[in-house]
């Protein structure tokens, strides 16, 4: 039996006189395909561990076979604490804003879903108006100095705690859940909250992790916020530190003042190593809550 | 007065074209469209926005003359090894034995409370205060704790926009760029300095007064001193080259346009290209800015009679064009688009151009990785060459010697605040080969950097600490050449001498036009994606014209009215 031919008995029907040569032109366009996406990658990761002089004499190409690797750029990066303090509180903003929004979401998207509650038809209205319309820069920024949230870790959560894409997909998730399961609660003496607790929240593990991840990603690539909230760098998150490490080498050279900050732009090496550093946990999180991830999202946009 | 005139006579540069303006302040399409409508926004819902300037007030204004300039009076500075004049910096081989002191001994310029400067910042963010001894000597020496509002340098617009919206402009904001209705918003937020700073009144504030005229006259509004300038070079654009590669030749540096492509020639070939794109800025395709100087053309206008005429609409400009054109058919040029991307910086360090425009405080760094790379490197800057090879027509468009063309304005506040806050300015501005200015460049000595036989060798706690950011664009000492290596000092001193005599300056400065203010960025993307379009081959050189037609449109001919009434009003008074 031919390789290509392994496994026939579940292959479906209208796969089944597959030839050879298809297969293999199906592999190596997907090949191609995820060389592609992770070439960039690659990319990045190993300028992160070449030396500056190969850097230079490789100028503008890519050895994919660096001779010498070194870890110096991670080194500079986690000495100073500065990459340190910012991963955590990524870390921490991340945690906290993940947890509050799929709390805030939860609620709002149940609420939203159950029929008859009073003016659920008007806050379905209000919520989706935001959707169209969103607020300008200065207006945001004026609603959070007028709240005093201005430099506080608040103002990267409560400003993007609910996102109504989200919010959405989770009430066309619970209004999928079967009315009869919810009725049968309500005889048995259950309420609103214990309703949603013990009947749709473990019915939506699915949705729930995708949001979780949909949220957390969020929060962890957000840094347009921290710009403008933020004006104590000690708190600044992650991205925003890396920001400042990849647009320093080309900015500086042009008009630095002096030697020190020409000393102080950081190496390419650095700049891919702070890239490295800012993917590596979200990627890490994606394995986790990859089997939640297809259900999740086609259970919750299919039902409209 | 004088002053003035001479200014305004010389064929100059316009601060569009200028490469200081495209660096730190960088002005690309897409933020100078958020950033103008963001600012405006922000002016319109700024609380008291409402007081707006007449337009009497305003003429008044731009009929203010420059005689409010303070006056110059030089600091006592250590002897450099390589002495300044005129627009070309004193050059330093060595940190001096003894440093100077530039602010009174045991006297500190505030006593309590916090200073806040709202400023951009270019690099990693320093490490916190409290675990950051560098920012703590810096509070302990200025007598206040900083509070400095850093704001990444790309998103600085956005933000500044905001703040100026919402009232929190700290108590001093640092200008990249003009916003709209920028008179106003000076004349609402913050304090018109004329009156502590000029003339003699600066010698208050002897590091300030220490400051060169010209950095004060080109930061100045109408005739009025809206803020503090942070000096720079006035040869701020240096096209860098290998000077190894003419020494292997056994070549000469060009004195003409036909030596020129005849270098560019024997140059290219063999995985190697005379010229290189444009610098990552996206403003210099193909190095334009250099053959445009080569064909002699003015520092952005021309004035005649109080008449401006742009460089654009100027007959070199095709000349020029046309010669670039035929570099690009030659193949000089490195086959990687007209302007460089943050990778191929490195073009220059490695050997595979011979010429890149990185601004002269980029030369230390492509000197560094150069000889990392080839230890036999050598780097020269390049004065663009007169294309007939006459030496009385060789032209070098000076920059406005000033960091983003514009200066750190102080928010209104009592008079004994204002001048508190100049004390502070006054010991920024201290100069090289100072205590002060070595606390405030390279931190706590130590601990921060060490001193070996004169050289200065930053530590790893310096470069993270990093806490001259703390009051980085508050004020700045007059630029010296100071770096730790004597080719580069020598090589950067050369160069500046190279430019003095041939600079010529963009009348412009010290002018203001209202048009010029909000279309700047637009059209200058317009003339530039212009000149992009033909070198690449995509547009005849005779489509010059209907984009200089276009530029006149679209504001060129509003701008160029503006600034002759101002100029006019100006040489009036």
């Amino acid at each position: 039996m031919s390789w290509w031919r392994r496994g026939r008995a579940s292959t479906p029907l209208w796969q089944r006189d597959r030839k050879w040569w298809t297969t293999l032109i199906k592999g190596v366009g997907l090949a191609l395909a995820a060389f592609l996406i992770l070439f960039p990658i690659l990319n990045v990761v190993l300028i992160s561990l070449m030396t500056q002089r190969e850097l230079v004499q490789y100028a503008g190409g890519l050895d994919l076979f660096p001779r010498h690797l070194s870890l110096a750029a991670y080194q500079l990066i986690f000495q100073g604490g500065i990459v340190t303090r910012a991963m955590l509180v990524s870390a921490g903003i991340t945690i906290v804003g993940t947890a509050a929004s799929l709390v805030g979401s939860t609620c709002l998207a149940f609420g939203l879903s159950v029929e008859g509650l009073p003016f659920r038809r008007t806050f379905l209205t209000i919520v989706l108006l935001t959707f169209l319309f969103n607020p300008g820069i200065i207006p945001l920024y004026l609603t959070v100095d007028y709240t005093h949230l201005l430099n506080t870790y608040a103002s990267l959560i409560i400003p993007v705690l609910l996102n109504t894409f989200n919010v959405i997909v989770m009430r066309n998730f619970f209004m999928s859940i079967p009315n009869e399961l919810l009725e049968a609660a309500t005889i048995d003496g259950a309420g609103y909250g214990k309703i949603l607790l013990r009947v749709v929240l473990p019915l939506s593990k699915p949705i729930l992790a995708v949001m979780a991840l949909f949220y957390a990603v969020g929060y962890w690539n957000s840094f347009f916020n921290a710009l403008l909230f933020l004006s104590d760098t000690s708190k600044w998150p992650i991205q925003l530190v890396l920001q400042q490490y990849v647009i320093a080498n080309s900015a500086l050279p042009q008009t630095a003042q002096n030697t020190l900050e020409v000393i102080q732009s950081p190496e390419q090496s650095v700049q891919m190593a702070a890239v490295v550093v800012a993917i590596v946990p979200i990627l890490l999180v994606y394995p986790f809550l990859q089997r939640y991830f297809l259900s999740g999202v086609l259970t919750g946009a299919i039902k409209g | 007065m004088t002053e003035n005139v001479d200014r305004d006579e010389g064929p100059v540069e316009q601060p569009t074209v200028n490469r200081q303006d495209l660096g730190e302040g960088r002005l690309d399409r897409r933020a100078f469209l958020q950033r103008g409508g963001l600012a405006a926004a922000g002016l319109a819902l700024a609380p008291g926005a409402a007081t707006r300037l007449t337009t009497a007030e305003l003429a008044r204004q731009a009929n203010a003359p420059l005689s409010n300039t303070p006056k110059y009076i030089p600091a006592n500075v250590p002897a450099p090894d390589l002495k300044g004049s005129g627009t070309v910096p004193a050059g330093y081989y060595k940190l001096p034995a003894n440093l100077t002191q530039s602010y009174p001994a045991g006297k500190t310029p505030a006593h309590g409370g916090s200073v806040t400067l709202f400023e951009p910042l270019y690099t990693p963010p320093p490490t916190s205060p409290s675990q950051n001894q560098w920012w703590q000597a810096v509070e302990k020496a200025v007598g206040a704790s900083l509070t400095p509002n850093m704001v990444s340098s790309g998103s600085y617009p956005a933000k500044q926009a905001a703040a100026i919206a919402s009232g929190n402009v700290g108590d001093m904001m640092m200008f990249t760029t003009y916003v709209p209705n920028f008179l106003q918003l000076l004349q609402h937020d913050f304090e018109n300095l004329t009156p502590y700073l000029s003339g003699n009144n600066v010698k208050k504030y002897p590091n300030l007064a220490a400051l060169p005229t010209t950095a004060w006259k080109n930061s100045m509004i109408n005739g009025q001193i809206w803020g503090i300038p942070i000096p720079r070079p006035i040869a701020n654009t240096c096209y860098e080259s290998r000077s190894d590669f003419l020494t292997k030749l056994g070549a000469k540096v060009p004195t003409s346009g036909d030596e020129f492509t005849q270098l560019c020639k024997e140059l290219t070939g063999s995985g190697r290209w005379a010229l290189g794109p444009g610098s990552t800025d996206g403003n210099s395709h193909w190095q334009w800015d250099f053959f445009f100087q080569m064909f002699g053309l003015p520092n952005g206008w021309q004035v005649k009679n109080g008449k401006f005429t742009s460089f654009l609409e100027m007959p070199q400009a095709q000349d020029a064009l046309n010669y670039m054109v035929k570099l690009q058919k030659g193949g000089y040029y490195y086959p990687g688009g007209p302007v460089a991307t943050t990778v191929q910086k490195t073009l220059l360090q490695s050997g595979k151009i011979w010429m890149y425009g990185d601004g002269i405080t980029g030369w230390f760094q492509n000197y560094l990785n150069t000889t990392l790379a080839n230890p036999e490197g050598s780097m020269a800057g390049i004065v663009p060459p007169p294309h007939d090879g006459k030496k009385a027509h060789q032209v070098y468009w000076n920059s406005s010697g000033i960091f983003s063309n514009l200066f750190c304005g102080i928010a209104k506040a009592s008079k004994s605040r204002i001048e508190t806050l100049l004390q502070i300015c006054d010991y920024r501005a201290a100069p090289f080969g100072s205590k002060e200015y070595m606390l405030m460049s390279y931190g706590v000595e130590g601990h921060d950097y060490t001193v070996n036989n004169g050289a200065v060798t930053v530590t790893s706690t310096g470069t993270n600490e990093n806490a001259g950011y703390t009051l980085n664009y508050s004020a700045g000492p007059p630029y010296v050449i100071f770096y730790p290596s004597q080719a580069v000092v020598k090589g950067m001193y050369d160069f500046f001498t190279a430019c003095a005599p041939v600079g010529i300056d963009n009348p412009q400065y010290g002018l203001y036009s209202p048009t010029l203010a909000t279309k700047q960025a637009t059209l200058q993307q317009l003339y530039i994606n212009g000149i992009s379009d033909i070198v690449s081959g995509r547009q005849p050189v005779s489509s010059w014209s209907n984009i200089v037609s276009e530029w006149r449109t679209q504001g060129g001919n509003q701008i160029k009215k503006e600034l002759a009434q101002s100029h006019a009003k100006a040489a009036k008074a």
